[in-house]
């Protein structure tokens, strides 16, 4: 760091001091000094005559914020300053003091030339002046300080204002939140509305009544709050002296039918005794003192549950606006709760009986089933067993008397024999469809396209010396029963090889297509076909659209199919012209890509 | 084939007509020579203990035992049962000669231990060539293990 020295620092020195000598030298005697002070003072200054009330001198200041000429000043008098109903006070006090010399007058209000009015601090001395008995007063405009502690004091209020406002905002949802907590704790509502009404006394009433209708329509007393607990008994047999009249106007049926809150702030006494049915009433009417009543409806979903009731008895108190939001907020969330607890109750009631008679619809179904499977255990052990018999001993008998048999008799034992082979294919056949029904479906992954050629395979002693042309296009992997699958394929393709047999040149297909949804299998042929009329009989129970002789079968095979591939949550149809050929179609669900 | 190796067969049925027919299945093929017959579970399981009326005759299981499954008295599967649960008797060949083409009666009888399970055919020519085949095996082609596994 450098120090400028020499030159500069005596030249600064210099000019400071030679500043301060040339204050002091216009300021030469002791007289003028003291004419500086009150001239230049800041403050408006000035001396009146103590009995004319005439100012004698005013200062600049005072010329200044008054706005007079100083020659005006001096043909007024101190009264000229001032509001008129200010000038009592002035009198008094220029009464008292003459008395003390030295005078803090306090506040004035002063007014300029403008009409202006402003507060001034006023302090004065007694002085001699020009042989008059003179008095300086020095008045100090308070007008900025007055301002700012207005602004302050506002402000304070306004603060004070807000911090109230808050804290009853702070209150009231203290209220309706220690209302909630208690409403959610249990799912016992009454016992709840007692613990809600509890919170409403004393904050927002003496006492609280909560009713509600019940379904009879009927109103129920549920609870009753005093903050003094004797006045319950009393509030009680007010309600049972008066019962409900769901049609009265005013008063609970009235807040009951509108849904509207209804207060009522004044109830002289003369009310009560025109209310009072006899001397008794009026005793219980007294003595639970009502005062005020507000009845707030207990409403939820646009349903009228109940009411409460808050009274204002020896508090003597009134229900304000904010009173009311409060009570409405708060019957509103007990009417929702109690509206959310039925509804509760009502949803476990209904599980409860829906759980059941999904039991009961259960137990019925594995009784029937259970039942379907001891029948089609007899008929596959019980029913077979005679037939088994009559084509055994026919056979036998035949051969015993073989030699004294003739061609009829032959023939009948031939009929015998067949008929009983019929009817057992019939059986197997339906112990088939009834064990398709409920088995259990054991799904695997297979490629359809090995299922059909495994079922084409295994048909050779039936295609055999036939001319079939095989067009099997490009199967899907399927997730299937496979067993059951192969049921279906051995029904469809035994199907179209039975019916082509009159075609010297057969043709059956099997092709499938896919999409997001299903994949769709069709066995096509150019065989006998069938009427469209009679499709939808194609897939009953021994339904057959083509005489037995011509056709053999039990008219159970596309039953089986119809119910393996609903098992399989898929569809079966089919198209098909007489003598054009026919098309069966089914559909697998696609498996669901994880 | 020795003719000493043919030893009887148990033939337990409730119906007379099913067990004429049997042994008239069994008799056109083989020498039916020692076929006992039994008409309950009770009384199959009295014969192969030797307990009653059995109680006296020969020492020695059968080559095979015919079993229906519905009997009264003691049914078809709690026979098998007792016979592979017996260590004196497991090792003698069970074929359950049936009615029933239930699959649960076949996953049962499997899972006792069930030698062979035939469904009785409708057609009596079907069921001679099925009894014949079961006889011919069991009783003739198959070899049982030795006396002192019988016995032990």
């Amino acid at each position: 760091m450098t120090y400028h020295k020499g030159e500069t620092g005596k030249v600064t020195r210099s000019a400071l001091g030679g500043k301060r000598a040339s204050v002091s030298d216009q300021i030469t005697g002791t007289e003028e000094q003291y004419r500086i002070l009150f001239d230049c003072n800041p403050n408006p200054m000035w001396v009146y005559d103590q009995e004319t009330l005439r100012f004698l001198v005013v200062n600049d200041a005072a010329v200044y914020h008054y706005g007079y000429s100083r020659d005006e000043f001096l043909s007024m008098t101190i009264r000229d300053i001032r509001p008129p109903e200010d000038l009592a006070r002035l009198d008094d006090n220029l009464r008292l003091t003459l008395v003390s010399p030295i005078d803090d007058a306090g506040v004035w209000r002063h007014r300029a030339k403008d009409g202006k009015l402003f507060r001034v601090h006023v302090t004065s001395h007694e002085v001699p002046f020009g042989g008059r008995k003179g008095k300086l007063v020095l008045a100090q405009n308070l007008t900025a300080q007055i301002e700012a502690e207005e602004r302050l004091s506002t402000t304070l209020e306004r603060e004070k204002r807000y911090r109230e406002e808050a804290e009853k905002v702070n209150r009231r949802l203290a209220f309706l939140l220690e209302a909630s907590t208690t409403l959610s704790e249990s799912l016992d509502f009454q016992e709840r509305l007692k613990t809600v009404a509890g919170l409403a006394v004393p904050r927002i009433a003496d006492w609280c009544a909560v009713d509600i209708i019940e379904n009879d329509g009927t109103l129920a007393r549920l609870a009753v709050i005093h903050s003094d607990p004797r006045m319950v008994e009393y509030a009680f047999e007010l309600q049972k002296r008066y019962p409900y009249q769901p049609g009265a106007m005013s008063g609970l049926p009235g807040v009951l039918r509108t849904g509207r809150t209804e207060i009522i702030n004044d109830i002289p006494d003369e009310l009560l005794v025109a209310r009072a049915k006899d001397e008794d009433d009026l005793r219980i009417f007294r003595i639970l003192g009502l005062k005020a009543v507000m009845i707030v409806p207990l409403a939820a979903f646009e349903r009228t549950l109940g009411a409460i009731t808050l009274v204002y008895a020896e508090s003597n108190r009134k229900f304000t606006e904010e009173d009311r939001f409060l009570a409405e907020d708060l019957a509103r969330r007990a009417a929702m709760q109690i509206e959310l607890a039925r509804l509760y109750r009502e949803t476990k009631e209904l599980n409860a009986s829906l759980e059941k008679k999904v039991n009961e619809r259960t137990s019925e179904l594995q009784a029937v089933n259970r039942e379907l499977e001891a029948f089609s255990y007899s008929v596959s052990h019980d029913l077979r067993a005679p037939l088994r018999h009559i084509h055994g001993f026919a056979d036998l008998l035949a051969r015993h008397i073989e030699s004294t048999l003739d061609e009829k008799a032959k023939r009948y034992l031939g009929f015998i024999s067949d008929s009983v082979k019929e009817m057992g294919v019939l059986i197997d056949d339906l112990l088939m469809l009834s064990r398709m029904g409920r088995m259990e479906m054991r799904r695997s992954s297979f490629d359809l396209r090995d299922t059909v050629e495994s079922v084409i395979n295994s048909m050779s002693q039936e295609t055999g010396g036939r001319n079939i042309e095989w067009k099997i296009s490009r199967l899907p992997v399927v997730e299937a029963d496979h067993n059951m699958l192969r049921l279906v394929f051995q029904n469809l393709l035994g199907n179209a090889v039975k019916y082509t047999r009159p075609r010297e040149r057969a043709v059956i297909e099997v092709e499938a297509t896919e999409n997001d949804d299903e994949t769709v299998v069709c066995v096509r042929d150019n065989g006998v076909g069938f009427d469209m009329k009679y499709s939808d009989n194609l897939f009953g129970v021994f339904q057959r659209l083509h005489p037995s002789e011509e056709f053999e079968g039990t008219g159970i095979g596309l039953a089986n199919v119809r119910r393996i591939i609903q098992r399989h949550g898929g569809r079966t149809w089919a198209e098909g012209e007489v003598d054009r050929g026919a098309a069966v179609y089914f559909t697998l669900p696609a498996t669901k890509k994880v | 084939m020795r003719m000493d190796s043919i030893r009887s067969i148990l033939l337990a049925e409730d119906n007379q007509m099913d067990v004429e027919l049997t042994l008239e299945a069994l008799g056109q093929h083989i020498f039916a020579n020692d076929v006992v017959v039994v008409g309950d579970g009770a009384e199959a399981l009295d014969y192969l203990r030797r307990n009653g009326k059995y109680a006296d005759r020969q020492e020695g299981n059968p080559a095979v035992v015919l079993l229906d499954l519905k009997m009264p008295k003691v049914d078809g599967l709690k026979v098998l049962k007792e016979i592979k649960g017996d260590v004196s008797l497991r090792t003698i060949p069970v074929v359950v000669l049936t009615s029933s083409r239930e699959e649960k009666d076949l996953v049962k009888s499997y899972q006792l231990g069930v030698n062979a399970y035939v469904v009785k055919p409708v057609d009596f020519h079907d069921f001679v060539e099925a009894v014949s085949k079961l006889d011919v095996f069991w009783a003739i082609v198959n070899e049982p293990p030795p006396a002192r596994v019988n016995a032990g």
